[in-house]
């Protein structure tokens, strides 16, 4: 059915050194600067931090859907980045995307049979739509559609049966991996662990392998076997989820895992609070990115790129004074 | 309790046109769209039996000079023109070359303004400045003008002005299929679609362009009452429908000489090519209401 499975020792899919510019009038915009991670297959990588630092444009560069200014994009150990266009199509069954807000994703004049069918049609796998009729109603039945909705067209739908039927169309084509790009974030609270456990069910039942991007690390917590927390364009920490948890290092992953709400309202939690604005990612300085709004910022940060140091086996940090395992006062 | 497997087959041809099914729902409410649809489902009626109700060599063509110029009367509705030919066979008559020329030009012009405007939305880049350029210097020529020129350059026949009005209207169109193909080029199922690995084509024919239709349509309907004016006005001007062919301009032209003797033959198809271009733009108009998804509640 699928190619055998390669060397386990190879990641799934690698990253190395990816970096994504654009032009705009006041220089060049470093979406994502320098972002290596490697993903096993059958895991998650979470990859949290807020609004604007290129989690998104992580997501579509290693896709392709935005091909990288700079890096390599490794599947199954082959550079992507240098496939001819040809080659690059019939990857794309490999590796798919849930996006965001299920309502965009979702071309308005396709009911929920032509979404879910259409990419077996585009990789010729059926001929004609009606065709694919079995293969399109057990695919809704994966992700819990009930057959009625069949003919409906999107904006009949409510917004978890929409991802629902985006998550169909992802996985028409038995992909291995998928980038889910803030799959739940515009949905309902009460839906929004429907989606999750929907996503944990079928990686157990197929054997996905996931890049999570969230801006909620509580959603990624029981979600991901690993953790990358990203400001501004680069990875400044990343660990195993429980070591992530268990020892922040970076003072940015502090303040974001201080930021989850808690149900007992007895916990004293101490909440630490960014000050000031987030710098702007155009033409950025060297130096730590995060040192303006950080509360430990020394002269020693900035100046010069903080290379990522592994502080425990599988655990990095890029900052310059980890190891002082400084507290706030 | 599912429903046995037969019932969900053929799927999604049945309700294919929900969203279509809507705008109708929309548009039923607005009277003078109604208006409109019933005018020119009037005229296409009249186009369609015209030679049930009038033959056309017998009586729309036929020349009888012992009754030239007869006012409207029981036996000639509109009463004769000059050369004695039944005006109202001749206008009926006249229906199926205006409506056929206008609706064959406004598809020529939905063609090549599609195909053209799609091409330059969609690339963007040097390729839209190019097209674009091109589209500013034929938008700089009044297109009868430019009607006038090619007819004259080429000679008449109904071909060579279905070509002349579909050249004159294209730019118009390119332009707004342009602006609307560059608005959803940028939508997530666009790049949904390129991630499922679908080329520019099936990108531009399945997930662009389907959701530009409704302003494109109502562009092409009020077009089309553009179109039917230049037809008339080419005839008017000698340059359109070769005579004794009864267009509706061309009678127009024919009757001025006798308009103090017999207002009938230019009042009768002035006042059709009004009705037709009026009934166009109130449909033109519904159907933009209907189509417009901001209107809906």
């Amino acid at each position: 059915m699928r190619d055998a499975p390669s060397n386990p020792s190879i990641p799934l899919i690698e990253a190395r050194g990816l970096k994504k510019y654009f032009d705009t009038p006041a220089g060049k915009l470093h979406a994502v600067d320098g972002v290596s991670f490697a993903i096993r297959r059958g895991q998650t990588l979470g990859v949290v931090g807020e609004s604007g630092c290129g989690k998104t444009t992580v997501g579509r560069a290693l896709l392709m859907l935005q091909p990288p200014t700079d890096g390599q994009i490794l599947f199954k150990g082959v550079d992507i980045t240098r496939l001819p266009q040809r080659e690059l199509k019939g990857l794309r069954a490999k590796l798919q995307i849930i996006f965001q807000d299920p309502f965009s994703s979702l071309n308005p004049r396709m009911t929920v049979y032509e979404a879910i069918a259409h990419p077996l049609i585009i990789h010729g796998i059926y001929r004609a739509s009606a065709r694919a009729e079995g293969r399109v109603l057990k695919l809704m039945e994966m992700v819990g559609l009930t057959r009625r909705v069949v003919n409906t067209y999107p904006h009949e739908l409510d917004g978890g049966r929409r991802q629902r039927v985006v998550i169909a169309r992802a996985l028409a084509l038995e992909p291995e991996f998928i980038v889910c790009d803030e799959p739940v974030s515009a949905l309902d609270v009460s839906i929004q662990a429907q989606i999750l456990n929907l996503l944990q069910d079928l990686q157990e039942a197929i054997g996905l392998t996931y890049l999570f991007i969230t801006h909620n690390l509580a959603v990624v917590k029981h979600f991901s076997t690993e953790i990358a927390v990203m400001y501004l364009g680069q990875v400044v920490e990343s660990a195993p989820t429980a070591a992530l948890f268990r020892n922040p290092l970076h003072p940015y992953t502090r303040a974001l895992i201080s930021a989850i709400p808690t149900v007992n309202i007895h916990a004293k939690q101490e909440r630490i609070l960014l000050r000031g604005e987030i710098a702007s990612p155009v033409n950025p300085l060297p130096g730590c990115r995060f040192a303006k709004r950080c509360v430990f910022a020394a002269p020693r940060c900035v100046g010069r790129d903080l290379p990522a140091e592994e502080a425990e086996p599988g655990h990095r940090v890029a900052c310059a004074r980890w190891r002082e395992n400084l507290t706030p006062t | 309790m599912n429903s046995p497997n037969a019932q969900s087959a053929a799927p999604a041809l049945n309700r294919k046109q929900g969203l279509w099914r809507e705008a109708w729902l929309r548009m039923r409410r607005n009277t003078s769209a109604i208006v409109g649809m019933a005018l020119l489902a009037a005229i296409i009626l009249l186009a369609v039996f015209a030679n049930v109700i009038a033959d056309y060599d017998t009586v729309a063509i036929k020349i009888d000079v012992a009754n030239r110029l007869k006012p409207p009367s029981r036996s000639h509705l509109f009463g004769t023109d000059e050369l004695g030919r039944d005006l109202f066979a001749r206008i009926i008559h006249g229906a199926r070359i205006s409506l056929s020329i206008g609706f064959l030009a406004e598809m020529a012009t939905l063609a090549l303004g599609m195909a053209l405007g799609s091409v330059s939305g969609f690339y963007g880049g040097r390729i839209d400045n190019v097209v674009m350029r091109f589209m500013d210097v034929f938008m700089a020529i009044p297109s009868l003008l430019l009607a006038i020129a090619m007819v004259t350059a080429f000679g008449t026949g109904t071909p060579i002005l279905v070509l002349a009005i579909a050249v004159s209207g294209a730019p118009s169109m390119s332009r707004i299929v342009r602006a609307q193909v560059m608005s959803a080029r940028e939508q997530e199922y666009v790049e949904a679609a390129r991630a499922l690995g679908a080329g520019d084509m099936t990108v531009v024919l399945r997930y662009i362009l389907p959701n530009t239709m409704s302003p494109i349509i109502v562009q092409a309907s009020l077009d089309m009452a553009g179109c039917i004016l230049t037809v008339s006005s080419l005839s008017y001007l000698g340059l359109g429908v070769p005579p004794p062919a009864p267009e509706w301009g061309a009678i127009l032209s024919a009757g001025q000489s006798y308009i103090r003797d017999a207002w009938n033959i230019t009042v009768f198809p002035g006042l059709m090519i009004v009705i037709t271009v009026i009934a166009l733009n109130m449909v033109g108009d519904g159907l933009r209401d209907a189509l417009d998804p901001k209107l809906k509640r």
